[in-house]
This record gives structure tokens, sequence and C-alpha cells, in this order.
């Protein structure tokens, strides 16, 4: 299988004289993989999503998605990339509040005119795109399609952001704790049709969380780790090795 | 286009704090325009309160004072000019008319100004405009007078009503009552003093005030007076009209038209000059726009206070989009999420300013007309200031392109601070 992310020598800090620098030896994601990216608070979770997603660029090395180099990009071509070809899902707080389900869902084709084009292959138009994948994720109520979000429940809420990251069927789907705010059937149920989904559309689906026990519903996990330097070798499940080195610190 | 289309529906989110701001913009632009309009009309109506005289002649004084008591009837009238002064002075080439007046007397505290079918002929207002009668005709007889359209419509007089004289200013009680004047005509409005004048002949004035004078010295009132023979031994013995003189011997003063217009100039050295009488002569429309130039302190008040509403309004909208900063930090950073630059959230923070700024313009212009058109009447007849309902002037749409790019410089600094939440916050969601 090919790899869609290949990350090489990857090195990013925040500000120039931080105690940390993220730092990523060699690290891939294959097309259609499902990844559990695990790591306690601090570890560097959000800069690697935010640098996979193109709203930060590294230092220094190579972060490829879909064979370009995201770390010689600019600022403004990263972010229409990120509208072309990645989905993302938050924690909570996914939707625009003043919009109705349908709007929201339809909301990422507004950035991005090859997703517009691919919804259409499916649909005729978009709102008949975003009513089947809402209908898909259990959300085919027609009371729910016109209802504005603010009034919909947290795992609703949820569905709606999956199916606006879903919408034009992006290369990848980020998630960012997607199910933290879900009670555990309602868990497992998100995570069903997000994966469902996923397959459907061909999307890699890079998860990210801190529950263990969601680790066993994914191919591969991987633990996002604050480390000294030295110990640069420690491997996490036999799988490849993500890393935040601690510079000069403990 | 989807900027402007999510712009919209946050509005709709926010209906009544982005009303409440387009409505307090909207107030103030009005006020301000409405100052503006009111100002600048004051000041023509005002200027142009008389016209096509070149100049006006009075006892010496200060050339306001000489305007007010001559124009509009205010303060006190100046020492009188004996009539061979006034034969004298207009017995001149360059003089192509001249109409005397008397003041001194008043009727329910509108003042009655003494003058000849001259003032009827020559004396224009505004842009040229000869005086006209709504109804009647000007006065020919002695006892006939007419009245400005302020004091038929106030005091409800018609043609043929008799009324009385009061003998000096506002507050006077000796009443001319065994000399009542006849209306004779009312005058087409003006929008300047002479709405507010009671016009009636020299020899009316003069009849009035020998009648006066007989009874002060003891004559019977009872008796049927030979007005004339009384006129001439009392003068001689009594004068109780030493501040203020009108009678056929003195008027108070006099307007000049001359041929030619330099020839005022030539003419006001004669005028100031005048061995036989202290006399004076001021250029109405020179002193005119320096009485002006007294009252523009007050405009430029009222206009200081109508920016100043508009400083607030806006300083309202400038708290309004902060506060709903933070509340739409959340909403920027989904943007991000699914491709939105910071540009672009600059672009939709930018865009609400204008639109709200925008509609705020529209609207409160749209209320100035209504309220012009409401209070047009008032104005008239309260000021006396005709407004035009007229297009904004090039001075209006300099105050509104003002308010606008103020607007839009106060609502960059709310787009700034959006902007660099955008890039530092990313895809995080604070809140």
């Amino acid at each position: 299988m090919s790899a869609i992310i290949d990350i090489k020598q990857l090195k990013y800090s925040w500000s120039e004289n931080s105690d940390f620098e993220f730092h990523i030896d060699d690290f891939n994601v294959h097309k259609g993989e499902r990844l559990f990216l695990r790591g306690p608070s601090g570890s560097g979770k959000t800069t690697l999503l935010s640098l996979l997603c193109g709203i930060i660029s590294a230092d220094s090395g190579s972060l490829n998605i879909l064979g370009e180099n995201l770390t010689t990009m600019k600022a403004g071509k990263r972010d229409q990339f990120r509208a072309d070809h990645i989905g993302v899902i938050f924690q909570m707080f996914n939707l625009i509040p003043y919009l109705t389900t349908i709007e929201n869902v339809v909301l990422s084709c507004h950035f991005s005119t090859l997703r517009k084009q691919r919804a259409l292959t499916n649909s005729a138009t978009l709102e008949t795109e975003a009513i089947r994948l809402l209908a898909h994720l259990d959300m085919s109520d027609e009371n729910l399609l016109h209802k504005r979000v603010n009034e919909l429940s947290i795992g609703q809420q949820q569905r709606v952001a999956a199916a606006r990251a879903l919408m034009g069927a992006p290369e990848i789907i980020v998630a960012d704790e997607p199910t933290s705010s879900l009670d555990a059937d309602r868990c497992h149920s998100f995570l069903e049709l997000l994966f469902k989904e996923c397959e459907a559309a061909g999307s890699t689906l890079i998860f990210v969380s801190h529950d263990l026990r969601l680790k066993v519903e994914f191919e591969r996990s991987v633990l996002l780790n604050r480390q000294s330097y030295d110990n640069s070798n420690d491997k996490n499940n036999g799988k490849a090795v993500v890393s935040l080195f601690a510079e000069g610190g403990a | 286009m989807a900027i402007a289309n999510l712009a919209l529906k946050s509005f709709r989110n926010r209906k009544l704090t982005v009303l409440l701001t387009i409505f307090s913009i909207a107030l103030s632009v009005a006020l301000l325009l409405v100052i503006e309009k009111i100002r600048v009309q004051a000041k023509d109506s005002f200027t142009n309160t008389i016209s096509g005289t070149d100049l006006i002649v009075g006892g010496r004084t200060s050339s306001v004072n000489l305007l007010l008591s001559s124009v509009f009837q205010m303060g006190t009238a100046t020492n009188g000019i004996s009539y061979e002064s006034y034969e004298e002075i207009i017995n001149h080439p360059s003089v192509k008319f001249s109409i005397p007046f008397a003041l001194g007397d008043s009727h329910q505290g509108y003042r009655v100004l003494g003058t000849t079918a001259d003032f009827y002929q020559h004396y224009k207002y505004g842009s040229k405009q000869s005086l006209t009668v709504s109804s009647g005709t000007w006065f020919h007889g002695d006892v006939d007078v007419v009245i400005g359209d302020e004091i038929a419509n106030k005091l409800a007089y018609k043609i043929g009503d008799e009324i009385i004289i009061s003998h000096g200013g506002n507050d006077s009680y000796i009443h001319h009552d065994k000399q009542p004047f006849k209306v004779s005509g009312i005058l087409a409005p003006t929008a300047t003093p002479i709405d507010r004048t009671v016009f009636v002949s020299l020899a009316g004035v003069d009849q009035l005030h020998a009648a006066q004078k007989s009874i002060a010295v003891g004559h019977d009132p009872f008796l049927t007076l030979d007005l004339s023979s009384l006129k001439k031994s009392v003068t001689a013995i009594f004068d109780e009209h030493q501040d203020h003189h009108h009678s056929t011997e003195t008027i108070t003063g006099f307007y000049l038209g001359l041929q030619q217009r330099p020839q005022a100039l030539t003419m006001m050295q004669r005028v100031n000059n005048f061995a036989d009488e202290p006399l004076m002569a001021i250029m109405p429309g020179v002193a005119l726009l320096e009485l002006w130039s007294v009252l523009a302190i007050v405009e430029k008040t009222l206009l200081a206070v109508s920016l100043m509403v508009v400083v607030i309004s806006l300083a309202t909208m400038l708290i309004i989009l902060l506060t709903s900063l933070n509340q739409r930090r959340r909403e920027m950073a989904i943007l991000r999420a699914i491709g939105a630059r910071p540009n672009h959230i600059f672009g939709l923070m930018m865009g609400e300013a204008m639109a709200i700024i925008i509609s705020g313009l529209v609207l409160g212009s749209a209320c100035l007309y209504a309220v012009l058109f409401a209070v047009k009447p008032f104005i008239l007849n309260g000021f006396g200031i005709y407004l035009e309902l007229s297009l904004p002037t090039a001075e209006e749409w300099t105050l509104l392109a003002l308010v606008g790019t103020a607007g839009l410089v106060i609502s960059l600094f709310p787009s700034m601070q959006i902007y660099r939440y955008a890039l530092s916050d990313g895809m995080s969601i604070r809140s």
C-alpha cells in the first residue's frame, strides 16, 4: 500500500527559546488506513494535527501528503490544500451555531471546488449529498435536517460534524477526540458509522484520543510521547515511533 | 460569495444587537445631516433676510445694532434722523430708491414699522424676491395696517379687523386705544422678520403719537381732537420720545438702493461724514455675515455635538464587534478547519462591519428625509427657516463618506484582532 502521509526528520518548535521541540524521525500512514493516535495532554497532539492540516509549517524536514510537501508550501496554498483534501472533526463545538444541519454539512464545499465537484458526482445537488451522508450517519429525520444545530443533542452534533468532514470525500479525515463527550454506547456506534463512511468514501482516518478502550477498534495505534532526546528509539506497540523530545529540560 | 452568505446568516442569528447597532448609527447619521442641513439653510435664510438693498442708514450706533433694529426688529431703535437729512441724502443721482422707516411701537409683542408704499415696492428678500400680499392690499390710508403672515396666523386676523397699537416695546401698557387701525392687507410668508411685522404709514404713526401727546399734556381725552393743530404744539412742549423717534419730523432710518452696487462705498462715506447729524450706513450683506459669524460658535457647537453622537454610535459598534469576538473565535476556528484562510476570516469581520455601517448610513439618510418632511412646517413656523427637501449636497455626501470611512477604520481593529486569533489559534478551539 502506498503511503498517503510520509513524514521524515520533521522538526517544529513553537518559538526560538522553547524548551520543547517537536520531532518525528520517520512516520507513514497508508491509504485507507485507520490510525489511532494516543498521547497524554501536552504530548504534542495538537501540534501534530496542526502540522498535518497545514495550519502551521514545520521548521525543517519533510511532510508529504498525497505527494505534496507541506513544509515548503505557502500558507495560502496549505489552507487550500486542507480545504480540498482534509476533513476535520473536533472534540466539541464543531458546528456553526446559527446554521441548520444541512447548511453546516454543505459548508465544507464553500472553500473547495474540488470537494464540491466530488460531492456532485454522488448526488445532483450539494443538499441531497448532505442528506445522503446524514442518512448514512443515522440522521435521516426530516426534522433534524432543518433545525438549527444548537438544538441538536451532543451525539447528533458529532454525527453532523462527521458528515461535514466526509462531505466531498476528502482523502484524509482528522478526528480530534470526537467521542470524548459521548457515553460508551454512543461512542461505539459513532465509531462504527465513522468507519463505515470512511471506507465508503475511501478516506484515511487519523483518530486522536486518550481513551485506551477505543484502541482495539483500530488497525494501528501510535503513542505520542514526550521523551528526552537520548531515548529516541523507544518503541510503542511495535509500530512506528512518533516522539516529542524535550530539550534542555528534565 | 460564501463569506457574504455566512455573514448574512450570522446577522440573522444576532438580529437584535445588529439591528440596534444599525439603528444607533442611523440615528446619529440622521442627526448629523439634519444639523448640517439646518446649519446651512439657517445661514442662507439669515444672510438673505434682506436683499436688493445696498445700504441701511440710521443714527450712529454699532453696525450689528443697526442691523438688528432695522432688519430683525430686535434691540433698541437708534436715535432718529431728521426728515430733512433724509431728503438731503436721497437727493443724489446714485440713489435708485429709498425706503424710510420709523420704529418704536408694537402690537401684541410684534414690532410696528411705519413706512411708505416704497417699502412694498422696493423691499426685497431671499433671492431678490418682492413682497406680495396674500390677501387685501398694501395700506393706502393713515389708519390702514398691513400685517405679516405669522401675525395673521397667530392672532387670527383677517382683512377689516381693528387692531390697537401699543406704545413702546413688548411689555408696554400704554395703548393707543383711541386710535384703532384697520387691517388692509396680509403679506405672503417670507420666512424673514417681515412675517412678524406690522406695517403702518408714517403718517399713521404720527397721528398716533399726536393723540398720545395731547393726553399726556392734559388735554381732555373726551374732546374731539384736532390732531393736526395739536401735533405741533405738543411736540414743542413735551418730548416724551427721546428714546425712540417716530414722527414725520424724524424717522428711525432708511434703506437705500443704488443705481450701481460699487457706489455703496462712496455713499457710505457720504453718510458717515454727514455734517448735520451723526449718521451711519451699513451694507446689509456685510453686516449680516458679521452677525452670523457671531452666531458661528453656536453653529460649530451644534456640528461638534452631532459629530460626538456619531463617534458614540461608532464606539457602540466597536464594542458590539469586540464583545462578539470571543464568542466568534470558536466559529472562526471551525471555518479555518474547513479551509478558510485568515484573509477570509478578516473579510468576514470587515464585511459585517461594512454591512452594518452602510445599512446605518442608508437608514439614517432615509430617517433624515422622513424627519425633515415631518418637521418642515414647524421649522418654518417656529424659526422662519424654510427647509428644502433636496438631494444631499456635496458637503453632506462628504459627511456621509467621512462617517463611513471612520466606521471602516474602527472596524479594522476587531478584524485585525480576529485575524491574529485565526493565525494563533489555528484549529484549536478556544473560547
